[in-house]
């Protein structure tokens, strides 16, 4: 076999530079790059938004509460500067967006901004659960489903949980609040009164993620497995507990939280449902609620916010990503 | 006489696979003295690297290992032991060095947290670094922050080395620790294993099928074939006159890297037989030519034979076999009176980035008719991405590229056409070069289209031009993964010759073929060249498949043409210091030139 | 051959499960495309004095009613037609976007490949519910945006698949003698790339009918999608949530079908990704 023919490796250009005294976790092209790209992501958002405004037609109309005088709308169109030609316009809504003049709520009193920053922290805590669960069991599952002693145990539970890959969210919550809530009595079936009605939502979202992470732990797992760099291992003589853990689960860790990354909209969107479903105060609800009564001003904050936290997601995600694989630094 | 060191009797590898059950090793037995180096020789798919790696249980986990009779040092480990044995085993008695160095280290962590796990339980860190000192690796205390992508393949092979003697084995398992490497790293990197094996006083198993590392550095070899021994015995006898016919087969195939030792190669048609089913009688003997009735009905034990031993029932008729032993000469045509260069690269300049280094600095290279040219480089050398700009894949940066004299800038539509006709290029890697959904007489007629139109023609030129290279029209239906690595190579140059070229351009047309099949295709190179009067550009890192084919060399280093002339001339007498490095480097050179001196 | 039992035992039960879901999707199927012939009621016909029926109970209605009075089985064979109808518009649009654009990134790269890139990154900035919640609010509830909607979220994954098969290609030894021998590129893609490509976007296909019949029923669900009277499955669960205690029916029977469906799709499409690791030898 010959050495690769390919032209002059990183490798030899890096090994004559400095050494590793004291430098930055991460590279600066490579963190400026990724800030960039997600200040792209939110100015994308923005502007989605903005085009969807003006193509209703009349913004001021809808902007404008039901019972509104001609005045009061033509008030509006001034204020926002409707009037203008659409650049302007453009310019205004960043501008409004970036310092928090938002018209209020079309059915309360406060600002659009009140209303989603207020419902924000409970979405929070759902996500924040709901992804707990959702990684604790696929994580286990998918471990489990490789390395596992007994072959039931290896077969069963990962079986089970691709069943629930085809399971919508909606359903879900609804089968469990059938369940427990109705038959079982055991937990609240909405709202949020107690902590008790926090477990149900995040189970269902937690279920909905939970098969996709251990479908890919279990794959990375299986082709880490293989690789040279355990045989290595192997003949250190350490045991095998270690070679599964620190060599061959840490380097399947990569592609797992790079799905999470990706699987980042469609989380947010079953929070959307999920929240639905279990009547939870959370933005998520709160902004189906909107659409349906029709309160633009809270529906185009919520989905900037919702758009934000996305972006956020990603850009966290992708520099765990950048701490866990050296290559990927520079 | 003492008790060797490792001895090991009756080795039993099978393999469960979805296909069945493959009998990888078949009752191997070998013993190791203290301080003795065993170096084990086959081609791919013989059984040795699954003897090495067996001898510490690191197989893949289908695979079934069973021992009449076992035992390292102190420790009996014949029938069978449990996981927890095999671990001590690995971390105190054996040390292993693996083939490719940049996947044999965890990617994930620091060289220096690899080198402390290897160390044990409370090592620390000042331990690890004295041991990445002692493989020579400089700055070893700010190295030890890196990680495996950042250091060249000399080094991370240094790494591993200082991994497998980590907690001083006794013996050093080293499989193929070479061969991934380039050709200067290579030496320094046996030195090492040298000098470590003499300092620290290790027996060593080096695997290989490169028959010049196991030359230089072993005291006995064990030659397998088809997952059994087939001769051993001390390594300059063994080498000097085999007994064996595959012994003998598989050095009479071997190309001698100097001149004065260039004899005609022989190769050995057909292939190792599958082992699925354990073939009666002797593996070999569809390949033999000494094999008799009792071949087919027995298979034959190791006998002692003359000082070693061998598994033949007519070593001594095969003795009467004699190799060849005139000097060969590549084949050289005669000047064919044209002073047009079929290509010609005029100070071609190449650059893949605006930072970093040119891939080709201001190279002037030309091919007459008739010619062949090797063109010999380590890695980064920039050989590939020439004969790709002198092919027309690649654009240089600056410079020309001609065709018969005229730039390639300049042809109009029927002379693009021409020029595709008469430069063809051979892929060095068979795999990707047939698309694996076609069948490969389906790939030789979309060459073929180039200059015949009517399909019953040209499926009469594919007939005919798998004829030429040796393989059998029938195979025209097949599909490439149905066809060795051979066949598919010469696949490769009947795709090439279907359009009658004047010049082949072939980029390391052999290295991913067994030392027995690269021998029928450098044949193949020099008969095509006799019969067709064709010119050859060949990409090459390996001298001694240069010098069997190529009337002239070129010596490429960073981009740039080191040195260039007749290939015995340069070969005997290097003028550049790079040259006679990389001729130096060759095991089995050194020798020679001191004795064409003396 | 002579195979181990545990496997040939398991590739038995495999094959039984792939017939199954075959079975299962062709009824389901069938049963929307000839649903005014498959169907006993019409599915908007209420009947006041019949409201609540469980299922099994009569033999006029097998599955039971609901709070109006009408037939289950007629409203969850009828509701099978809005995801199915989205849920195969969606997946071919968004084909005809991502297979065309990846097969040009991928050969190409350079800038139409960057800028191409930078519009399937847009997709990553608005969560698709979300973006359709938006659009469907300021635009309408049109189901024709649906459509359009989930497309545009949709066709980015048929692209990078695509792009990644192609860039990875295009570097083989085949691919440059084709070019070599005078083979244009719409030869070459033809030829050479598009057969390695199908059975790729076979398993993204098969996945992305999945993604699209969900987000139907998910924005039905949510009242965005198709409204209530018309039958449709995530309506239908909707509708019947606030009768959960009484008449479960209501709403675990359509999400029965609709799990059916995803199931049947999901076992498909990993046969399918199945055999190309066994039979594709491409590389």
């Amino acid at each position: 076999m010959p050495p690769s023919t390919s032209g002059p490796t990183p490798a030899n250009t890096a090994s004559t530079g400095a050494f590793r005294s004291a430098r930055l976790p991460i590279g600066p092209r490579v963190l400026g790059h990724r800030l960039l790209a997600a200040a792209f992501a939110v100015w994308a958002a923005v502007t989605i938004v903005f085009v969807m405004i003006t193509a209703t037609g009349d913004p001021a109309l809808a902007l404008a509460p039901e019972d509104a005088s001609a005045a009061q709308v033509e008030q509006i169109r001034a204020r926002y500067g409707f009037d203008q030609p659409i650049p302007v316009q453009y310019v205004r809504f960043v501008v409004d967006l970036a310092t928090g003049g938002f018209p209020s709520s079309l059915y309360s009193r406060q600002t659009a901004a009140q209303v989603v920053l207020g419902t924000l922290p409970n979405t929070l805590l759902l996500g924040g659960a709901g992804i707990a669960i959702g990684v604790l069991l696929g994580g286990t599952v998918g471990y489990l489903s490789v390395f596992a002693r007994f072959r039931v145990v290896r077969e069963v539970p990962i079986s089970v949980l691709m069943v629930f890959q085809s399971i919508p969210a909606f359903l879900t919550g609804i089968l469990l609040i059938l369940l427990f809530s109705l038959q079982l009595r055991w937990l609240p079936t909405s709202g949020a009164r107690s902590w008790w009605s926090l477990i149900l939502p995040a189970v269902t979202v937690g279920l909905s993620l939970a098969p996709a992470i251990a479908r890919l732990l279990r794959s990375a797992l299986m082709e880490q497995i293989t690789a040279d760099y355990v045989n290595t291992a192997r003949a250190k003589g350490l045991t095998r507990r270690r070679i599964r853990l620190h060599h061959i689960l840490g380097n399947s860790l990569v592609p797992v939280v790079t799905l999470v990354g990706l699987q980042a909209g469609s989380l947010l969107s079953g929070i959307v449902v999920v929240e639905t479903v279990f009547a939870w105060p959370g933005l998520g609800s709160q902004l189906v609620k909107s659409v349906n009564l029709h309160d633009y001003p809270v529906v185009v904050t919520a989905v900037i916010v919702v758009a934000i936290a996305y972006v956020l997601l990603s850009l966290l995600v992708d520099l765990l990503v950048m701490l866990l694989n050296p290559r990927s630094r520079y | 006489m003492n008790k060797p060191l490792l001895q090991v009797e009756g080795l039993r590898v099978d393999l469960d696979t979805p296909r069945g059950v493959v009998h990888a090793v078949r009752d191997v037995s070998f013993s190791i003295g203290e301080g003795e180096v065993l170096g084990l020789v086959g081609e791919s798919g013989c059984g040795k690297s699954m003897t090495a790696m067996s001898l510490a249980n690191l197989l893949p986990p289908r695979a079934r290992i069973s021992t009449r009779h076992f035992h390292i040092g102190e420790r009996n480990l014949s029938g069978g032991v449990d996981e927890a044995v095999w671990r001590e085993v690995r971390r105190h008695d054996i040390g292993f060095v693996f083939q490719n160095p940049m996947t044999a280290l965890n990617p994930r962590l620091t060289i220096g947290r690899q080198v402390v796990e290897a160390l044990g339980v409370g090592a620390e860190r000042a331990e690890a670094a004295r041991l990445l000192d002692m493989v020579g690796i400089p700055h070893a205390a700010e190295r030890m922050h890196q990680y495996s992508h950042e250091l060249s393949g000399g080094l991370a092979q240094r790494v591993v080395i200082a991994l497998a003697l980590a907690r001083q084995p006794k013996l050093l398992v080293a499989d193929e620790p070479t061969t991934a490497l380039d050709v200067s790293v290579q030496a320094q990197i046996l030195d090492l294993i040298s000098d470590l094996r003499a300092k620290l006083g290790l027996s060593m198993l080096i695997v290989s099928h490169d028959l010049h590392v196991i030359e230089q550095r072993t005291d006995r070899i064990a030659v397998m074939y088809a997952g059994r021994i087939v001769e051993t015995g001390p390594t300059r006898q063994v080498l000097a006159a085999p007994t064996h016919p595959y012994t003998r087969g598989l050095l009479a195939a071997t190309p001698r890297r100097t001149v004065a030792e260039r004899v005609r190669l022989l190769s050995l048609d057909g292939r190792p037989p599958l082992l699925y089913e354990p073939p009666p009688g002797c593996a070999f003997k569809a390949r033999c030519f000494a094999a008799t009735e009792t071949c087919s009905v027995t298979d034959p034990d190791l006998v002692d034979c003359d000082g070693r031993k061998v598994a033949c029932h007519n070593a001594e008729a095969a003795a009467g076999y004699v190799r060849p032993s005139e000097p060969f000469q590549p084949v050289r045509l005669p000047a064919s009176g044209s002073t047009l260069p079929i290509v010609s690269a005029e100070q071609v300049s190449k650059r893949f980035s605006d930072y970093g280094q040119s891939a080709l600095d201001a190279v002037d290279l030309k091919v007459m008719p008739g010619e062949s040219v090797g063109i010999i480089g380590e890695s980064g050398s920039g050989k590939t991405t020439l004969a790709r700009i002198l092919m027309g894949l690649v654009r240089p940066s600056a410079g020309d590229v001609r065709f018969g004299g005229k730039s390639l800038a300049m042809l109009r539509r029927q002379e693009i056409t021409e020029w595709r006709r008469q430069v063809q290029f051979v892929f060095q890697d068979s795999t990707s070069a047939l698309d694996p959904r076609m069948s490969i007489g389906a790939s030789i007629m979309q060459s073929a289209a180039l200059v015949e139109r009517d399909r019953a023609k040209a499926a009469r030129m594919v007939a005919r031009v798998l004829d030429e290279v040796g393989l059998s029209s029938s195979l025209a239906e097949r599909r490439p993964h149905e066809l060795s690595g051979g066949q598919r190579q010469r696949v490769g140059f009947a795709r090439a010759l279907v359009v009658d070229p004047r010049l082949i351009i072939a980029d390391e047309p052999v290295s991913a073929l067994d030392v027995s099949v690269q021998a029928v295709v450098l044949n193949l190179i020099n008969q095509l060249r006799e019969e067709r009067g064709l010119a050859l550009l060949m990409i090459s890192h390996d001298l001694g498949v240069v010098s069997y084919v190529c009337e002239r060399i070129v010596v490429m280093r960073h981009g740039q043409i080191v040195e260039a002339g007749p290939t015995d001339l340069v070969l005997e007498n290097p003028s550049a210091p790079y040259t006679r490095m990389l001729v130096d480097s060759i095991p089995g050179a050194a020798s020679a030139a001191i004795a064409a001196q003396a | 051959m002579n195979l181990p039992k545990s496997t040939m035992r398991r590739r038995d039960l495999g094959k039984v499960g792939e017939w199954a879901a075959i079975a299962m999707l062709s009824a389901l199927v069938i049963g929307a495309v000839f649903a005014p012939f498959v169907a006993p009621y019409d599915p908007l016909a209420q009947d006041l004095t019949n409201i609540m029926q469980p299922p099994f109970a009569s033999m006029a209605h097998p599955l039971g009613t609901d709070f109006l009075g009408r037939d289950m089985l007629s409203r969850i064979i009828y509701g099978a037609q809005p995801p199915m109808v989205v849920g195969a518009f969606a997946v071919l649009l968004a084909l005809v976007i991502g297979v065309p654009l990846g097969i040009m990134s991928g050969w190409r790269g350079g800038w139409p490949d960057m800028a191409i890139g930078r519009l399937a990154d847009i997709q990553m900035s608005i969560p698709g519910l979300v973006l359709a919640l938006l659009v469907l609010a300021m635009l309408g509830k049109h189901l024709s945006l649906v459509v359009l909607i989930i497309a545009l979220e949709s066709w980015p994954l048929h692209y990078r698949v695509v792009r990644a098969y192609v860039q990875s290609v295009r570097g083989n030894g085949y691919v440059e003698a084709a070019s070599l021998a005078g083979v244009g590129p719409v030869g070459i893609t033809f030829r050479h790339l598009l057969p390695g490509v199908v059975p790729l976007l076979a398993v993204t296909a098969t996945a992305n009918v999945a993604t699209a019949v969900l987000a139907e029923a998910a924005l039905s669900y949510l009242g965005m999608g198709v409204v209530p009277p018309t039958a449709d499955w995530g309506s239908m669960v909707a509708e019947g949530q606030t009768q959960l205690s009484g008449a479960w029916w209501i709403s675990v029977l359509p999400g029965f079908a609709l799990i059916a469906l995803l199931l049947s799709v999901q076992v498909i499409g990993n046969a399918i990704s199945a055999r190309q690791s066994l039979g594709g030898r491409d590389l």
